[in-house]
Parts: structure tokens; C-alpha cells; sequence
């Protein structure tokens, strides 16, 4: 137990001090906060467009876990997986008293963990750039609050999912481009497969926006809980079984 | 005489069917023992199945007692490994590249750290990137970071590999006075014989995947052998390779 929470503390680490993390996490903040000065001048203009302080976090959050999120999850996973592969530090832990079990999951939780830092950045920015636009504090927090918590599910199943893709890769750049291509496939696919779309755990990417639609319905939330669940525990399984025959 | 490293009948093959067959030899507590043969005899592929970097067909691996395998996280506990090149952090400062490395063991402190640091002689450069490092301090970085566990067995897979001549003798007179002062023990592979005769009290010979010889002291070779070379082109003849 001691070496898992060794090992993620080194993962966690590993991760932050690579300048490109550090870099894609401030561009989250800027885009985030210029976008609420961009949306509230735009909305002077043209009435159609509806954003008020409440709306605007969500609005992020829908944005930020259908486009940017899943581009920051593919890229730090790749760094962690494939990266350390192609440029053999991966033996560096491997060769620790830690087991591969171990390892694999550790590394899991540093992505979940830089998963939760880039939402909760969005969260404040948004919140901070709300109250600018409104010069008002008077929404839900709590609600919002938990709008991103929910949302942190599917974006793990997403991590495990293109940590699933990264064992097949040893340099970073080739396993980015396939969960790219991959992520694209199945959102198109779905467009036009009827029914795929429920199926599939990228369309509950922003799970709190189905959460909204035709209120809350607790069986079918439940559904699609342990669908998401379920596919989380294949990605892992199969991605584990893959990096545990690993040879370094 | 106590076992640190136990290697029994490993049998370790790649899909091109090369690799390693029948591998059995032990190492004692306090042996700097070489482990000699050519380029892609399989010294690397044995000491990956050791260390756990390869999984293996066949075969069983016991280091200080515990099997490798079933019991890897206390097989590893006390053993610090180089194996194939330097790998390291490169984005990371030397200082930063051990503190990682610690987290693994109990009891790891800054000073042990520091220590170690001063063993290798990079203190001064602690705080410097890894990639601005020559290949020697590289190496011995990698040296500090497998003596980070205060092992009681070091695996080295040719540690002079790429080394100049200074860079060399320094590595094993590095080796050899953790040897000497601290009771630790060595497997090193190699393909250079003179490193080998110099560094080791024992010899394991290996070539084309299969062990030749098993452990032999180098003293008792040197009263029938001229030297450890002509030793090992008769060992090798005997089964029918050599030149």
C-alpha cells in the first residue's frame, strides 16, 4: 500500500513538472476567461444568446469535457504510458520493489487527479469570470459544484480508456493521434448508427447535461452509471492484461 | 555460505526463438560476480527475467530468499539494478531524479540522499538537468539511483558501456569500494573480459543463450589459466563455438 501511494505521488509529480501540462492547464484558464468577456459582449449585440451567470459554468463545463478535456486526457495519458515507454524510463519504476498491478493503477489515479485539477481550474475561472460579467454572486454554487463532480466519472473512463490505446504504443505522438482519431470515429459513427449513441461512454462525457434534460430520472441514471462503470472496468482490465505482458 | 541471488533452470525464449535455455547459477553474499559472454549471448535477457523487465517460460529466480515471481515486491526490496543503459529522468535534476527513487523504501531520508550523491560524486551537480549531463555522470547517476535502496545486491548490465577510459576506471573503483566498504553484493555483466577479471572474484560464462559455466572463482582459473581469456576461449571451445 505504501508503495501505491509512493508511486502516485511520483506520478502526480512526473506529470506537473513536464512544462506542457503545466502550459495546456494556464491555456484552459485563459481561453475560460476570455470566452465570458467574449460571450457577454457578443450577447449585448445579438439577443438570441442567452448566458447568464448561473449558465455560464455549465456552459464551460460542456464545452471544456466535449472538446478540450479529452485532448488533455489523451496527452497526458500518452506521456505517462507510451511516452515512458519510448524513452525507457518506464524501467525506472518497473525495477522497484512495486508491482506491475500497482503501477498500472497508480498511474491511473496521477491521470484522474490531473483530470480533477483541470475541472476544478475550469470551475473556478468560470465562476470568477461569472461574477465579473454580473457583478453578482448569487447562484447556486452547490449546484454547479456538483455539475463538475459528476462529470469527473466519464472523463476517467475516457483516461482508461486511452490509457487502453497507449499500451499499444511506444512514442506518445502515435498513441495522441490514435485516441484522436478513435474519439472522432465513434462520435461520427454515432451520428449515424441510430442508437449507438446511448451506447457509447463518450456522449456522457457531460453527463450533468442529459441529467437536466426531462429532469432527473433516477433509474435511468443509474443505467447509465454502471454502463459507464462497466466499460471503465473493461478498459482497465484489458489495458492492465497488455501492460503486464509488457516487455521493457 | 549464504545465496543472495538464486537462478534456477530459466528458460526465457522470443518469438524469433532466441533467448535463454537452462540458466542455473547462484551468487553469494559478497561476490562481485561477472557474468561473461559476447553480444547477444542473452546476458541482458537473463538479467531483464531477474529484475522482472521480461516475463520467463520456465524457471524459477529466488533473490535474497524470496521468489521473484510470487513475492516480487520483497524479492526487489533490497536489490538496485542498471539494466541495458542509464535510463533516467532527463527533464529532472539528479537531486530530484533519487527523491523519486526513495519514495519506494522506508526510511529514506534527505541525507541518505546526500549521501549518496557525494558516494557517486555528483554532489555539486545535484541541482543540474539530467540532459545536460555527460554519458558518465549519467551512468553514475544511474549507480546512485540503484544504491538509493541501500541494496544488499546490485545488478549491473555493462556499466561501462559507452564509458571513456577515465569514465571507466572510475565506474569500477566505484564498484569496487561498495564492494569493499559497504558488503555489497555484485552481479555485473559483461562482454569485455579484462573488465571482468579485473572487477570480479567469480565468473558465469554464457554463450548463444546457454550458460557454459556456472560460478567459477577467478583465483582458482588464474592457477591453471594465463588469464581469464584463455579460459574463456577453452570454455567456449569445449562447446563448440569460439572462433
Amino acid at each position: 500500500m505504501n508503495n501505491l501511494k509512493a508511486n502516485i505521488i511520483n506520478e502526480v509529480e512526473k506529470l506537473f513538472l513536464k512544462k506542457k501540462i503545466i502550459v495546456f492547464l494556464i491555456i484552459t484558464a485563459i481561453i475560460c476567461f476570455l470566452s465570458a468577456f467574449f460571450i457577454s459582449a457578443i450577447q449585448a449585440k445579438l439577443v438570441f444568446i442567452a448566458v447568464d451567470a448561473t449558465s455560464f459554468p455549465l456552459m464551460t463545463l460542456s464545452v471544456f469535457t466535449n472538446i478540450f478535456l479529452p485532448l488533455f486526457i489523451f496527452m497526458a495519458v500518452a506521456e505517462i504510458f507510451s511516452g515512458e515507454l519510448g524513452d525507457k524510463s518506464l524501467k525506472l519504476v518497473l525495477i522497484r520493489p512495486i508491482t506491475r498491478l500497482k503501477v498500472f493503477i497508480s498511474k491511473n489515479i496521477a491521470i484522474a487527479i490531473y483530470i480533477i485539477i483541470n475541472l476544478i481550474v475550469v470551475f473556478v475561472v468560470s465562476m470568477f469570470s461569472s461574477i465579473l460579467i454580473s457583478g453578482k454572486s448569487s447562484f447556486s454554487i452547490s449546484h454547479i459544484m456538483f455539475a463538475y463532480f459528476i462529470d469527473i466519472f466519464p472523463a476517467v473512463v475516457l483516461a482508461l480508456f486511452a490509457s487502453f490505446i497507449s499500451q499499444f504504443f511506444k512514442s506518445s505522438s502515435g498513441a495522441i493521434i490514435t485516441c484522436i482519431l478513435f474519439f472522432i470515429a465513434i462520435k461520427v459513427l454515432s451520428l449515424f448508427i441510430s442508437g449507438l449513441n446511448n451506447m457509447v461512454f463518450t456522449s456522457y462525457l457531460n453527463w450533468y447535461s442529459l441529467w437536466s434534460i426531462g429532469g432527473f430520472n433516477f433509474f435511468r441514471t443509474i443505467n447509465i452509471l454502471f454502463m459507464i462503470l462497466s466499460y471503465g472496468v473493461i478498459f482497465f482490465t484489458t489495458g492492465y492484461y497488455i501492460f503486464d505482458k509488457k516487455e521493457v | 555460505m549464504e545465496t543472495v541471488l538464486k537462478v534456477d533452470c530459466l528458460t526465457k525464449l522470443y518469438k524469433n526463438g532466441r533467448g535463454v535455455r537452462d540458466i542455473s547459477f547462484e551468487v553469494h553474499k559478497g561476490d562481485v560476480f561477472g557474468f561473461l559472454g559476447p553480444n547477444g549471448a542473452g546476458k541482458t535477457t537473463v538479467m531483464k527475467s531477474i529484475t522482472g523487465l521480461n516475463t520467463f517460460k520456465s524457471g524459477k529466480v529466488e533473490i535474497l530468499g524470496f521468489d521473484s515471481k510470487t513475492q516480487f515486491e520483497k524479492a526487489l526490496a533490497k536489490v538496485g539494478a542498471i539494466i541495458e543503459t542509464a535510463d533516467l529522468y532527463e527533464y529532472m535534476s539528479a537531486y530530484y531524479n533519487l527523491k523519486i527513487a526513495s519514495r519506494f523504501y522506508k526510511n529514506m531520508e534527505k541525507y541518505s540522499i546526500d549521501e549518496i550523491l557525494d558516494i557517486v560524486k555528483l554532489t555539486e551537480f545535484k541541482k543540474e538537468k539530467v540532459s545536460k549531463f555527460s554519458l558518465g555522470m549519467k551512468q553514475r547517476l544511474a549507480l546512485a539511483l540503484a544504491l538509493i535502496s541501500k541494496p544488499e545486491l546490485v545488478i549491473l548490465d555493462e556499466p561501462t558501456n559507452g564509458l571513456d577510459i577515465e569514465g571507466t576506471v572510475a565506474m569500477r573503483n566505484l564498484i569496487s569500494e561498495l564492494a569493499t566498504t559497504k558488503g555489497i553484493t555484485f552481479f555485473i555483466s559483461s562482454h569485455l573480459v579484462h573488465e571482468i577479471e579485473l572487477m570480479c572474484n567469480r565468473v558465469a560464462i554464457i554463450n548463444r543463450g546457454q550458460l557454459i559455466n556456472n560460478g567459477e572463482d577467478i583465483k582458482i582459473i588464474k592457477e591453471k589459466y594465463a588469464s581469464l581469456e584463455d579460459f574463456y576461449m577453452d570454455e567456449v571451445k569445449k562447446v563448440g563455438g569460439g572462433i
